[in-house]
């Protein structure tokens, strides 16, 4: 059987489902940017397949452009997240999502 | 000296409408501790609007159907927006009322204000541009902006130096009359969307007839500004803002409040809803005439079981306004009125009264409210039944008293007799249950007698032996007001052949399209 | 006009602005004892100079001509043209976020001195770093563009919303700005792929110009194939969490309350413009031909939208909360005009059929915005200037105000007053645009829970206002501020104030913007 592009969407749509199922479900705060990173990295897969399959001409290589553009916003993104989480467990000392409520309607 | 005479005339309604706005911003530049500079500068800014609406008085030319003192600028060109101004004998009177009433008001003020007066005048003054401009708009845009101008400073005379219970007053006015005016300005888009060339202006809307045969778009149109009327005016049963904003108001805000701001709702009615809607004026009059029938009779029957004075006046407001809706119902009523010549008579009789009603009441019940608060200020309460043998301590403001409540009641020879009989003379020849009108004058002149007996009859009370009579500023409020509802009562030609004019253009206009059939 | 001259006046305030954030960056290093007042003057000045480059660039009149000569002649490159677009809707937005981005920087000099004990330097500069990207943002006309000026805002948003740093309160409110903001960017990159995979393009408007031939054949809009509208709903995940539209909207309230004042003023004003533009960038410009497809999902949203934001509103007791509640139901507002717009407008102005009304849908949205950012900071000026002195912003801070300072007490009250949409201010026009843009639309429904929402909006800021002039002063003493502060509250409200009564220019210019958005797909540069 030879792996066609249909093959890569149904395995990237499955880590954005996890992605979004773990958000969903997970309250550490960890967790949570490990998901946003697998959300992330199931658009990558998107981006270089339909490139690869759907762009007859190989020179043009918008996808894996805006993958690359991906990743460094992925790390950037990282970084920002990370230094909230401990500015956040330096002021209260915990950071389970459902633990952190000063702030509720 | 002749450029500058031209000048004033051309810009007469200008002038009356911005002169007020001028002194806001004279008193904003008044440090507040000058109290004494504060309330000159009010005085002069509510006189020269009286002065110049005196002299649009003499000027203006009563057979003339159209408008007069048209002024027409452009504002936002690209929708068709202007700015608009223009008079014709049903809202000249009105505009000249408000101008009359806020001065009276700002002449009475200084005895029951002592607090913040720099806001109180500053927001007084703006309050009479809302109301002139609500009176003299001729585009729909400007006429919804000052109906809306006029909304804040009343929400905030309300609120500061109303009585005891004013936010909770302030805010239920605030909010009804918001409902109201929202669902109008929706009719107002509907107009716009539908008339060929795109206008905003009321005269063009009027001769276009934008939703002609329409059908249920007419119908909603005019629910739109149904709602916005009969939450000012107020019909029942969306009176229930009135009580609490006219009893929690300061003096002078209850005067314009009904004074001024219920004919707002009735002006409306006579101005936008017959010309421009009939079709849809058509489909209501019978629920219109009904709901100012139960006006009458509800508002007599609630103003004679209270024991506030104000409130009494209050509800007698509601009373006096049925009249004025069951004119407005006259006028709609279907059928073969509209090709009848002779029943079309009386349906222009019928809005004469109801337009002549509309400033008798202004006259009268602004009287009703200073008087109520000339005995407030003595007395610190409004209970008629602590009060009694007035009349021997304040010889003055007894006869005053019983003068307007004889006009109020409808005696023969006063202001408030010819608006009454006329509206339901006219709609009695329409429809003969607005016959039934008839329970409710005889209600009111039973409470306004017997309130009369309570306070000034009978034995003198030890507890207000030592009242003085009124004080210059509240003769100087007062008489003004009592001269002109003799003259109109003695005299009722005189603002008829004004009002007359403008009523029949009125009908002929309802004519043009109900007429055929 | 050479490639250097083009390239200077197509990205004037985006140079301008790079140069200045860099320049505070680093200025602190040259002079670490440099006094902390001369950032936020150096911070003004970025914003009021990139405004005149705005206006320099919107009174050129023949600047896009000579871009679009330029591109032609191959004198300007091609990556330059294609995703850097200088049309209307880009100049209008761009003048909007710095006439809030100036108002903002006057507010921020008191309050930064008041509560910033370091970093005030770097503050300075992410502050002037998210202008620039907004200003990327209204101009991109690229997905990875777009994507890459999206998160350049967002970055600097978190970080700006976790300032305070020893108030657990302004972390958790980044925590949650960042955990919503992360994961609506991935799903909305994740439609972006969809889109790509559909279209076999990132460039928007050659999108367009593959659906407009349909659109002339048929005359109606369409939907648009599957992959593609998914996509489009994705993205719709990102833009709406920028404006805080139900139901991304999680973030606003939190994320209000707990950055810094500026910040929400920030988040509330021009965040707020950029994204709305970019949303009108991508659907009604980009994506106009298949509004078969997102009008009916924009304008249900915008039914949620208000009103959830204004019944949210009326319990709250803290201002700044209010405000961001507010903030959701004016989203609302606006999302009326975008739903209201359709491919029709297309046909319009391509001459096709006659005007219709909905012509005031796209520019009613500018004016709003216009408006909404003036009447917002007015507000929000307000609001720091009594948080400066109460030290706290909950409902009781306020009350009495009116005599304790009566010029704040009346900004406020006419700034809420515009946002309730009582004339001659400017919301009631933005509103009078869009509720009329929705009925000529045949979306009656839309406009009647427009008004109904504005009736009840009343409630909550008037009760701000109840306790500001019925109640007696908590304290004697006087509520005053720095000169700053006061002239931003005043210029809001006059802003909000002179284009309610001069709507004319204010209107003409939205036309033009929206004229832009309209033409944009058909102008191609290649």
């Amino acid at each position: 059987m030879e792996i066609g592009l249909s093959h890569y969407l149904i395995l990237s749509g499955l880590l954005f489902a996890i992605g979004i199922y773990g958000i969903l479900t997970r309250r550490n705060a960890i967790a949570l940017l490990m998901c946003v990173e697998l959300m992330l990295n199931a658009v990558n897969i998107n981006l270089v397949a339909i490139n690869r399959f759907l762009q007859p001409d190989w020179r043009i290589m918008t996808g894996q452009i805006f993958a690359a553009f991906v990743i460094v916003l992925a790390a950037a993104e990282a970084c920002v997240g990370f230094a909230l989480v401990i500015a956040i467990y330096r002021n209260l000392n915990r950071i389970n999502v459902d633990e952190i409520n000063l702030l509720k309607w | 000296m002749e450029g500058l005479g031209q000048w004033l005339y051309d810009h007469l309604l200008s002038l009356i409408l911005w002169t007020p706005v001028v002194g806001a911003l004279f008193i904003l530049f008044t440090h507040r501790e000058n109290v004494r500079q504060i309330r000159f500068w009010a005085h002069v800014f509510t006189f020269l609007p009286l002065a110049f609406s005196v002299y649009l008085w003499i000027a203006f030319n009563p057979p003339q159907m159209e408008m007069q003192f048209v002024e027409t600028y452009d504002w936002i060109p690209v929708l068709g927006i202007r700015y608009k101004l223009g008079v014709d004998g049903l809202s000249m009177p009105l505009v000249v009322l408000t101008a009359l009433l806020t001065f009276v008001s700002v002449v009475y003020s200084p005895t029951a204000i002592r607090v913040r007066e720099k806001e109180y005048y500053a927001l007084f003054l703006l309050l009479e541009t809302g109301l002139v401009g609500t009176f003299m708009a001729l585009d729909f845009v400007l006429f919804y902006v000052f109906w809306e101008v006029s909304l804040v400073p009343m929400y905030f005379l309300i609120g500061i130096w109303g009585g005891p219970q004013r936010e909770y007053a302030a805010i239920k006015f605030f909010l009804y009359t918001l409902v109201g005016s929202v669902a109008m300005l929706l009719s107002i888009l509907i107009l716009y969307f539908h008339s060929e060339p795109r206008t905003f202006g009321m005269t063009e809307l009027i001769e276009q007839q934008p939703l002609e045969g329409k059908g249920i778009l007419q119908v909603l149109a005019f629910l739109g500004f149904y709602l916005a009327f009969a939450i000012k005016v107020p019909v029942f049963p969306f009176h229930t803002w009135l009580p609490d904003a006219h009893v929690e108001a300061p003096t002078a805000g209850s005067v314009l409040l009904a004074g001024i701001l219920l004919k707002m709702g009735t002006y409306g009615f006579v101005r936008i809803s017959l010309p421009l809607l009939p079709e849809g004026s058509q489909v209501f009059w019978a629920p219109m005439g009904v709901l100012g029938l139960i006006n009458i009779i509800y508002g007599s029957l609630v103003a004679m079981a209270q024991d506030d004075l104000k409130k009494l006046v209050a509800y007698s407001s509601i009373g006096h306004m049925g009249f004025v809706m069951l004119g407005i119902a006259a006028a709609a009523m279907d059928g073969r009125s509209f090709t009848d010549p002779v029943l079309r008579d009386y349906k222009v009789i019928a809005l004469n009264g109801a337009t002549f009603q509309m400033i008798a009441h202004g006259l009268m019940t602004g009287a009703m409210f200073l008087l109520v608060g000339v005995i407030y200020e003595r007395a610190h309460h409004r209970d008629i039944n602590r009060f009694g043998g007035l009349w021997s301590q304040m010889v003055v403001y007894g006869s005053l008293f019983s003068f307007f409540s004889m006009g109020e009641l409808g005696l023969p020879g006063l202001a408030g007799f010819w608006g009454e009989f006329l509206a339901v003379l006219g709609a009695f020849q329409l429809f003969a249950w607005a016959g039934l009108a008839v329970i409710g004058i005889v209600i009111t002149a039973a409470y306004f007698l017997w309130t009369v007996q309570r306070m000034f009859l009978g034995e003198p009370k030890e507890a207000h032996s030592n009242y003085p009579d009124m004080n210059l500023q509240e003769h100087i409020s007062l008489w003004p007001l009592a001269v002109l509802t003799f003259l109109a009562g003695v005299y009722p030609k005189g603002l008829l052949t004004i009002i007359q004019p403008a009523m029949e253009s009125a009908v002929e206009k309802m004519t043009k399209v109900l007429g055929g059939g | 006009m050479t490639f250097k001259d083009l390239f200077i006046l197509l990205l004037g305030p985006e140079l301008w602005l790079t140069f200045l954030g860099f320049f505070l960056f680093t200025l602190d290093l040259i002079f670490p004892r440099a006094p902390k007042k001369v950032f936020g003057l150096l911070t003004l000045l970025a914003f009021v100079g990139g405004l005149v480059l705005v206006a320099a660039q919107v009174l050129s009149p023949d600047l896009a001509d000579e871009v679009r000569q330029a591109a032609q002649e191959n004198r300007l490159g091609y990556w330059l043209v294609t995703t850097f677009s200088l049309d209307g809707l880009a100049t209008f937005s761009k003048g909007a976020i710095f006439i809030g981005a100036i108002l903002i920087a006057l507010v921020t000099v008191d309050y930064v001195e008041k509560n910033l004990r370091e970093g005030i330097p770097e503050f300075y500069g992410l502050m002037v770093f998210s202008v620039l990207a907004l200003c990327f943002m209204v101009s991109s006309v690229e997905l990875i563009t777009l994507f890459l000026a999206i998160e350049f805002a967002s970055i600097s948003s978190y970080i700006l919303a976790a300032y305070l740093r020893g108030d657990p309160k302004s972390s958790e409110a980044a925590m949650k700005y960042f955990l919503v903001g992360a994961t609506t960017t991935a799903a909305g990159l994740y439609g972006m792929s969809l889109i790509y995979a559909g279209t076999g393009t990132t460039y928007l408007y050659e999108m367009t110009a593959q659906f407009m031939p349909q659109l002339g054949e048929t005359g109606v809009a369409f939907s648009p194939p599957l992959p593609v509208l998914i996509g489009l709903l994705m993205m719709l995940a990102t833009l709406g969490f920028k404006v805080a539209m139900v139901p991304f909207h999680g973030w606003c309230p939190d994320a209000y309350e707990g950055a810094p004042t500026p910040i929400t003023a920030f988040l509330s004003v021009a965040s707020k413009i950029a994204g709305m533009a970019t949303l009108m960038r991508v659907f009604a410009s980009g994506f106009g031909p298949l509004s078969a497809g997102w009008v009916p999902i924009l304008a249900f949203l915008s039914l949620v939208t208000m009103t959830f934001g204004n019944l949210a509103a009326l319990w709250q007791t803290n201002v700044k909360r209010l405000m961001a509640y507010s903030s959701i139901s004016q989203v609302g507002y606006l999302l009326i005009g975008v739903a209201a717009f359709s491919p029709s407008d297309f046909q319009t102005l391509l001459g096709m059929s006659t005007f219709q009304g909905s012509e005031m849908a796209l520019p009613g949205i500018f004016y709003f915005l216009l408006g909404y950012a003036f009447a917002n900071m007015g507000a929000f000026a307000v609001i720091i200037w009594v948080e400066n002195w109460e030290g706290a912003t909950d409902r009781e801070s306020f009350e009495g105000l009116a005599q304790r300072s009566p010029v704040a007490a009346a900004l406020l009250t006419l700034s809420f007053l515009s946002l309730i949409g009582i004339p001659p201010l400017a919301g009631f026009f933005g509103k009078f645009f869009l509720f009329g843009a929705a009925l000529s639309r045949g979306l009656g429904w839309l406009a009647i829970a427009g008004v109904v929402n504005s009736v009840i909006s009343a409630f909550y800021y008037l009760e701000v206002v109840r306790r500001m002039y019925f109640f007696p002063p908590r304290r004697p003493e006087r509520v005053s501020t720095s000169l700053m502060v006061s002239s931003a509250a005043v210029l809001g409200v006059v802003g909000a104030f002179a284009i309610g009564i001069l709507t004319e220019p204010a209107y003409q210019w939205a036309m033009a913007a929206f004229f832009d958005v309209v033409f944009a797909p058909n102008i191609s540069f290649r």
